[in-house]
């Protein structure tokens, strides 16, 4: 068995290349520890025997030089991509027994590029949370914990089950997608590298929507460079989006190795004020640190209007939401629980169907859509909206990047903030703003605190910058003390 | 011009407790002519099998997002334009919000506070040939639902989604219509303008054009009532029916001493009564917002400008012009403009030769045996050329009315040229003298008793023309006969 | 801000997801803390600032009237819960 531990993205591309292993001798790999790994609950539905015909496939495409990019390379996908003869569940229980007869772009495109799905991440249900215990599938488990400690962390979410299955090397590469943070946000609580896009690089069709205008499809990995080149094969014009941005895709990948001398970082003044943790603010001085030394211009700035993303999230977001899910009514697809009349199908079917979080939320959403609070609550908040966006565009008038932390803490334990909505939400702060204004931004590993678990760093960058982010974020994996894998505490030998 | 319609009550309806008006708007949804459906590739067409004209989009499939038909977008604009309305260049779509089994999505994406069309007018031509007009208040874009059976079977609902997506426009009125009457034709007449702007076919029975209709009852000269909407009626008859209906239902309730609950109806045909819906009891919150998965619409001055020039000449043109080009009446002009095939036959036929006649000829003994034969003009079996050769063959003598409308029914039916089957069967008329002479001669001789009767009564001279007439086949030119009969007897 | 039982009701009811007793209590509570919480949008002066739904800032493309989908009659109804005679089944509606 080859060791997928010290593997990436990059590293299996110019291995199979060389011919170092097969495909199929990767993807056993993977299966093996994927099956070793049933404590993480990382997977909702594996598709082992498929991805072992695949790659029988792809090597035949090496062999024969006919390879994608990432041809014959595992990847694991978040639950929420709707996978052509797969069930596709958004870990819900209202899409338990949900399969799609088509394939997502994104998805599409990866498979086009040779990649080969191992399964169906978890996340939490239909993408609402922070922290994957939301999932019908049960809480994911993050493979770190404390030092000395035993207590089981939270992977973070709501792309918890590919912030997890990265950083136990499940899978070099999932897909992820990200509402309010739910790629940083968990690849920030795992050590791995998670890139939201630019509104608009990655195309929606086909990915179960949360909020349509906030969205983003993006990768979970070990490093910036695989961030890069997975960006590449899942970005691009996509004409059954309306809201896909007919803008070339540039080569990522060359990005990597630039002068950063000369160029400016913002630090936003607002940021300081909030309440992070000790080590998450030492750590963000220290990187702030590692780019004066570089000869990169640090500069401070404001964003005003910051600190009101939260709450215009939270009444943005569920607005969306809650017609975006009107769709799962127990009539066309999905679970259907029986009742006397229509009326009470719907209602008992949606009851029994979606889980409390998701609930309160569609409530939350109706609600601030309703005839006489319309104006007070969604208005008001889509007004904040584009006073945080033009916040934004003033800063990058005058820096190339924005420097913040990721979270405000490091993975919490499983349960600890499952019954307290604000305490939860709070976990967003530093990455909501980032999607009320369509903006880049990636979260990479910046080092452990005190307690051993990791720790990240966000880079934000002018829309369809990302190229910026990948130049910029090189540098955090350079300067940062070296971050030790997660031990294997949950193999089953 | 409005204000007038508004100040002066055109209809009343008297009571014993005094006049009541009658206070009509509408919302009529129009569907596009178009391929395929508002925001999917999807065919449009009426019909088929149930679920078949039905993509992912249309049956929301999770992940599925509209992309907007640009047909459909210019069809409404084109629409706009026809109604003299001001397209507003910037609009936006909007979800509109509710539960029900035939919207896939929960919710009908639609325009709320920025249609593409705002406010126009439409001129409406009364029976006693006055002009009234009716604004139009706003023209927007959205989604049709799928179609609920609820007759297959005893216990449940059946739902087929081959309508769901397609492309409507919906047409809301101000509130100026009057009357039943006037209701119906105002619906006729945006059908007509709808028909030769072909961006909707108008056909109700398909359900092409289904109106919304909102009615109130008032003492003339006070405010507006509360009113009731009657949902989806698909015929003009229908239209004036449920209006007629509900008008003295509302004055009734209001004459017993009650008041009108602002409510949904439903036009029961079988009844001819309106009825309050079940389902729509409870209040409803539609909770607009704009569509996230669309961005809003941009039209440069450039697409608006291609659409006008392709616009065509609309029925108010049409008949102005042609009454002014042919010196016809208003309500021979009106009857041409009503269909835009109808007057295009006419200008055939009319082309250097007398409109009047042509009308008439148009109006009479083609639109009857038409309807008798259920053709459409364009189906007709005598072409605009060969009416005009038959009219040609009138004005020249070869044919009297009489014989004319003889050899029309043989052109109808074997679709041959008026000159052919007057030459193939001799059918031209008797006009020398010495013939005719002949056969007054004839029935004369044959009739002497008669004779002398004709000369007490002139009026039996006409007997005796007929009995020519009859004795040549209908050939001899009748003022002749008249004439030559009056000398023989010696009248 | 707090909501009252009755508008959580009226809410539940427009999202057709049925409550229980014991569950209006404890959304009650939640969703007044939410709003609480939001409330703090109200220190943002936003006078004269128009809506933002989308970061895009250009505009819908238009695509062209062709008919290219559709006609996926057994993929409409591979996942459906009741179906007869390529209907979707539904208990009875009463207009
Ligand atoms: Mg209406
Ligand atoms: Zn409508």
């Amino acid at each position: 068995m080859i060791d997928v531990r010290v593997l990436d993205l990059s590293s299996i591309r110019d291995s199979l290349k060389k011919g170092d292993f097969t495909s199929k001798e990767l993807v056993k790999s993977y299966i093996e520890r994927i099956e070793g790994s049933s404590k993480l609950n990382t997977y909702n539905t594996t598709t082992f025997e498929q991805a072992l015909d695949r790659a029988e496939i792809s090597d035949g495409k090496i062999k024969k030089n006919e390879a994608g990019p990432l041809e014959g390379i595992p990847i694991g996908i978040k639950d929420l991509f709707c996978t052509q003869g797969v069930k596709t569940t958004a870990s819900s229980k209202i899409l338990e027994n949900f399969i799609p007869s088509y394939e997502s772009t994104v998805t599409e495109n990866l498979f086009k590029s040779g990649m080969i799905m191992l399964g169906k991440l978890s996340n939490d249900e239909f993408a609402m949370g922070s922290s994957n215990e939301t999932s019908a599938n049960g809480a994911v488990v993050n493979p770190w914990r404390s030092r000395n400690s035993e207590k089981e962390l939270v992977p973070g979410g709501s792309s918890g089950g590919s912030s997890a299955a990265v950083a136990a090397s499940l899978c070099p590469l999932a897909t992820a997608t990200d509402t309010g943070g739910s790629i940083r946000q968990p690849a920030a609580f795992t050590g791995t590298v998670g890139l939201k896009p630019t509104y608009g690089r990655c195309s929606r069709w086909g990915i179960v929507a949360f909020a349509s205008s906030l969205d983003q499809a993006g990768p979970i990995t070990k490093t910036v460079r695989d961030s890069a080149l997975a960006l590449q094969a899942m970005a691009g014009y996509d004409n059954k989006d309306s809201t896909s941005a007919n803008i070339e895709v540039e080569n990522f990948e060359n990005y990597r190795n630039s002068n950063l001398n000369g160029m400016s970082i913002g630090i936003p003044k607002e940021f300081e004020e909030l309440d992070l943790s000790l080590d998450i603010r030492q750590n963000w001085e220290e990187a702030i640190q590692w780019y004066k030394e570089a000869g990169v211009n640090i500069k401070s700035i404001n964003l005003p209007h910051c600190k009101y993303a939260l709450p215009a999230y939270y009444i943005i977001a569920p607005a969306e939401a809650s017609s975006n899910l009107a769709r799962y009514d127990g009539v066309k697809y999905g679970k259907r629980v029986p009742g006397e009349d229509l009326d009470s199908l719907y209602k008992r079917t949606r009851a029994e169907g979606f889980g409390d979080e998701v609930k309160r939320r569609i409530l939350m959403g109706t609600y601030v859509l309703s005839a006489g609070y319309y104006d007070a609550y969604y208005l008001k908040a889509q007004k904040v909206r584009r006073l945080i966006h033009e916040d934004f565009l003033e800063a990058f008038k005058t820096v190339d990047a924005i420097l913040t932390p990721t979270t405000p803490t490091t993975a919490f334990g499983i349960g600890e903030n499952i019954s307290d909505p604000l305490k939860m939400y709070s976990n967003d702060i530093l990455t909501v703003p980032v999607n009320l204004a369509g903006l880049p931004a990636i979260s990479i590993p910046s080092g452990l605190d005190s307690s051993g678990l990791p720790m990240g760093i966000q880079l934000i960058t002018n829309h369809f910058d990302e190229k910026s982010l990948f130049k910029f974020g090189r540098l955090i994996e350079e300067s940062r003390v070296n971050i030790e894998m997660p031990t294997d505490w949950w193999i089953k030998k | 011009m409005s204000e007038n319609n508004n100040r002066n009550p055109r209809f009343i309806i008297e009571s014993p407790t005094g006049d009541w008006e009658v206070v009509i708007g509408l919302e009529i949804h129009a569907q596009i002519t178009s391929n395929s459906k508002l925001f999917s590739g999807s065919s449009a067409s009426y019909g088929g099998e149930p679920m078949s004209h039905v993509s992912l989009v249309d049956a929301a499939m999770p992940g599925m997002l509209p992309v907007i038909n640009k047909q459909c977008v210019r069809q409404a604009v084109k629409t706009g334009l026809g109604l003299q309305a001001e397209i507003n260049k910037y609009s936006v779509f909007d979800r509109k919000n509710y539960f029900y089994p035939d919207l896939p999505q929960g919710y009908q994406i639609s325009q709320f506070k920025h249609p593409i069309v705002g406010e126009g007018i439409v001129k409406v031509t009364l029976k006693d040939g006055s002009d009234i007009y009716v604004r139009i208040e706003r023209l927007h874009l959205e989604q049709d639902a799928g179609k609920s059976f609820h007759d297959i079977d005893p216990q449940s609902t059946y739902i087929d989604l081959n309508r769901s997506g397609v492309a409507l426009m919906e047409i809301v009125t101000k509130p100026d219509l009057r009357s039943a009457e006037e209701a119906k034709l105002f619906v006729t007449k945006l059908r007509t303008i709808l028909r030769y702007l072909e961006t909707c076919d108008g056909n109700m029975e398909e359900g092409s054009l289904r109106a919304d209709i909102n009615v109130s009852v008032r003492r003339p000269g006070d405010e507006l009532g509360t009113r009731c909407e009657i949902k989806n009626v698909n015929s003009i008859k229908f239209i004036g029916m449920a209006i007629d209906y509900e008008s003295k239902r509302q004055i009734d309730e209001i004459e017993s001493g009650n008041e009108i609950s602002q409510e949904t109806r439903l036009f029961d045909i079988s009844t001819g009564k309106t009825r309050s819906m079940r389902s729509k009891e409870e209040a409803h919150d539609y909770r607009y917002f704009p569509d996230p998965d669309l961005l809003p619409l941009n039209l440069s001055q450039d697409f608006i400008d291609e659409i006008v020039k392709e616009l065509p000449e609309l029925p108010d043109d049409k008949k102005d012009r042609l009454m002014e080009q042919y010196k016809l009446n208003s309500y021979d002009a009106d009857i041409l403009v009503s269909d835009k095939k109808y007057a295009k036959y006419f200008e055939v036929v009319a082309k250097g030769r007398d409109p009047k006649l042509s009308v008439n000829w148009i109006s009479g003994e083609l639109f009857s045996a038409l309807n008798r034969l259920s053709l459409d003009i364009d189906q007709s079996p005598i072409t605009a050329d060969n009416l005009g050769e038959l009219i040609d063959l009138i004005i020249d003598g070869t044919l009297s009315g009489r014989l004319a409308k003889d050899v029309f029914e043989i052109m109808l039916e074997t679709q041959k040229s008026a000159k052919l089957i007057v030459n193939e069967q001799g059918m031209s008329q008797i006009t020398d003298e010495s013939s005719i002479e002949k056969l007054v001669d004839k029935i004369i001789d044959e009739n002497s008793d008669k004779v002398a009767q004709a000369k007490e009564k002139p009026k039996m001279v006409g007997w005796f023309v007929g009995q020519v007439i009859k004795e040549s086949q209908g050939k001899a030119n009748p003022s002749k006969v008249n004439e030559l009969v009056l000398k023989k007897i010696g009248l | 801000m707090t909501i009252s039982k009755d508008r959580i009701l009226k809410i539940a009811n427009l999202s057709k997801i049925s409550i229980s007793e014991d569950q209006i209590e404890k959304l009650e509570v939640e969703i007044s803390s939410i709003l609480n919480w939001v409330e703090t949008l109200n220190e943002v002066d936003t006078e004269n600032i128009e809506p933002m739904s989308n970061s895009l800032t250009n505009f819908l493309q238009m695509r062209e009237d062709i008919v290219n989908d559709g006609e996926k009659r057994s993929d409409i109804l591979s996942n459906s819960p009741a179906e007869d005679e390529s209907f979707f089944v539904v208990p009875k509606v009463i207009e």
